[in-house]
């Protein structure tokens, strides 16, 4: 079974809505492999902050259209700082 | 598959093959003798050098085969090859103690060779499995 992550995607779909682009074409203009592509899309593999931005430009969305993490809660937690 | 990913099956490959090649090629040699006395020496270094021909050619058919794919590695490449090669770094410093115990207690040299070749190789078959995991499993 696959290690899946936990920020999920919408990239399939957006390619659908964007003139059905390949990932071939998406790879492209972001500058990764196919491969890496359909890993994103598949959850096999956390983009880094840079080509998560890429995506999102290249469809012309903010990012958190396009990633989503799941909201367990820990965002009400307060922000622990030092001093 | 990426063409890094058939880079790592191509060593991995090559290991093993020059390896087990070794084995049968020294059992050979030995005659029914015990493999120590067989000229190990010679047979050791034409694995070695059969496995750096080996991995050297395959990068290359795979880059002919393949020449758009030869230069595209991105950045999930340089963190699963990251990985394979930490996981094997690891691997190579455990499997190391047994050529150092041999020669601390001064053993003969045939057994501390040949402790330090099955520890390369193991290193090579360990970290390039853990580049293909991440390839084929996923990787966060």
């Amino acid at each position: 079974m696959a290690k899946q992550t936990r920020v999920t995607n919408r990239i399939r779909t957006l390619r659908f809505t964007h003139d059905e682009m390949t990932q071939a074409e998406l790879a492209r203009r972001v500058g990764v492999t196919r491969q890496t592509v359909l890993a994103i899309e598949q959850g096999r593999y956390s983009p880094s902050l840079e080509v998560a931005f890429q995506i999102a430009h290249v469809f012309g969305v903010p990012l958190d259209d396009v990633f989503q993490y799941p909201d367990d809660g820990s965002a009400d937690a307060p922000d622990r700082r030092d001093g | 598959m990426s063409f890094e990913e058939k880079g790592a099956w191509l060593y991995l490959g090559a290991a093993v093959v020059t390896y087990v090649g070794y084995v049968v090629a020294l059992l050979v040699r030995a005659g029914g003798a015990p493999p120590a006395d067989a000229p190990w020496v010679s047979t050791m270094l034409g694995a070695i050098a059969a496995s750096v021909v080996l991995s050297v050619v395959g990068q290359v058919v795979l880059g002919v085969a393949r020449p758009s794919e030869a230069h595209q590695k991105d950045v999930r490449d340089e963190e699963i090859n990251r990985r394979g090669e930490f996981v094997g770094g690891v691997t190579l410093g455990v499997a190391m103690v047994v050529p150092f115990a041999l020669t601390l207690l001064e053993q003969p040299h045939v057994w501390v060779a040949n402790a330090m070749y099955l520890a390369f190789t193991l290193a090579a078959v360990v970290g390039s499995a853990a580049k293909l995991v991440a390839y084929r499993r996923g990787f966060r």
